[in-house]
């Protein structure tokens, strides 16, 4: 009966102890972490971006628009004024060919790297300056042909600043595009 | 035996005129918005890591590796709510988490976790948002899959005894 007794005691003063110091109470939250790995597919360049010769006024900064509205043509214009030339017959977009199985959804990124010059940049959006647009598209089913080659054409956007000459003359300055196809 | 009676009485009483100290209120923490890296393609011979920033959700580029459809990802989300302001908390990320392909059963190891805020945060209303963003790293050739993972944190009050 003696044991019985101090044992009880010893409880009690465990739970006020611990009332003491505090609990702190934890809670977990969980969501998922997701990545979708696609498998590239055949693509070559067959020809290259070229904005051909601008002239570049020294007093505003100008951005040249092209968008290419088929495989081979594009349209380019500028936000400049007037004393911005644009030689409409001198530029050509870009353009890659992709070959992949017919039926197939294929994915398409574009970046432009090695593109250094001061006081210019490159930007080319891939829902306004690639065709076909929105980055992706479905590849044809030209039935019986179980692949298909499909033409990516591309323009871009280039800013140059004021003042940005250098480099500019004798021979222009060249960016390295890189498109990547994936299904 | 009438002793033993009214020790177990008395040891009742006192216990029913303290605080339910097992019910002190906590955080409660659920996942709001999934961590989701996008589309991605890895190189057939190099590898690639693919990052998306906690606080914004940007997401960016390091060795070789294609994201698709531009370059924002969605950073996990957490709600914590039961929050005492004016009280510290502490949160805990995994250290990193593998991937796993639901058809391959290849992995992809994500790491570098970092929450926003970071370690720990003084609560200032009672609820809170957690942001997480980590890093992904595909290996050369990775196989085209799937991948996923369950992410959880926990969020615990910082004693002050």
């Amino acid at each position: 009966m003696k044991m019985m007794k101090n044992s009880l005691a010893l409880a009690t003063l465990t739970g006020a102890a611990a009332l003491a110091g505090g609990v702190a109470t934890a809670d977990t939250g969980t969501v998922n972490a997701t990545i979708d790995v696609i498998t590239p597919v055949a693509i070559r360049a067959a020809r290259a971006l070229n904005f051909g010769k601008l002239t570049i006024p020294s007093d505003q900064d100008v951005t040249w628009t092209m968008v290419p509205t088929s495989p081979s043509l594009a349209t380019l214009s500028s936000n400049g004024s007037d004393s911005v030339d644009v030689d409409t017959g001198d530029h050509e977009a870009g353009r890659f060919d992709v070959q992949a199985e017919a039926g197939q959804t294929i994915s398409l990124t574009v970046s432009v790297v090695d593109f250094s010059a001061p006081g210019l940049s490159l930007t080319i959006d891939e829902n306004t300056q690639m065709l076909p647009s929105g980055g992706s598209f479905d590849m044809a089913s030209p039935l019986p042909f179980p692949s298909f080659e499909m033409p990516i054409a591309i323009g871009g956007e280039l800013t140059v600043t004021t003042g940005a000459t250098a480099g500019l003359n004798g021979g222009g300055d060249a960016a390295t595009v890189t498109v990547t196809a994936a299904y | 035996m009438k002793r033993k009676l009214l020790a177990v009485a008395g040891g009742a009483l006192l216990a029913a005129s303290l605080p339910n100290y097992a019910g002190v209120p906590g955080p409660s923490v659920s996942g709001n918005v999934d961590l989701e890296f996008g589309t991605v393609a890895a190189d057939n011979d190099a590898s690639g890591q693919l990052t998306i920033a906690a606080a914004d959700g940007s997401k960016s580029e390091s060795g070789t590796v294609y994201a698709f459809g531009g370059l924002t990802g969605v950073q996990a989300e957490y709600l914590v709510t039961g929050l005492t302001v004016g009280d510290t908390y502490l949160i805990q990320l995994p250290s990193s988490l593998d991937l796993v392909g639901g058809n391959s059963g290849h992995k992809i190891t994500v790491d570098n976790l970092q929450s926003q805020p970071s370690t720990s945060f003084i609560a200032t209303s009672d609820k809170a948002t957690i942001l997480v963003g980590g890093t992904a790293s595909l290996a050369a050739n990775q196989a085209g899959d799937t991948y996923s993972a369950p992410l959880s944190i926990t969020v615990t009050p910082q004693t002050t005894n």
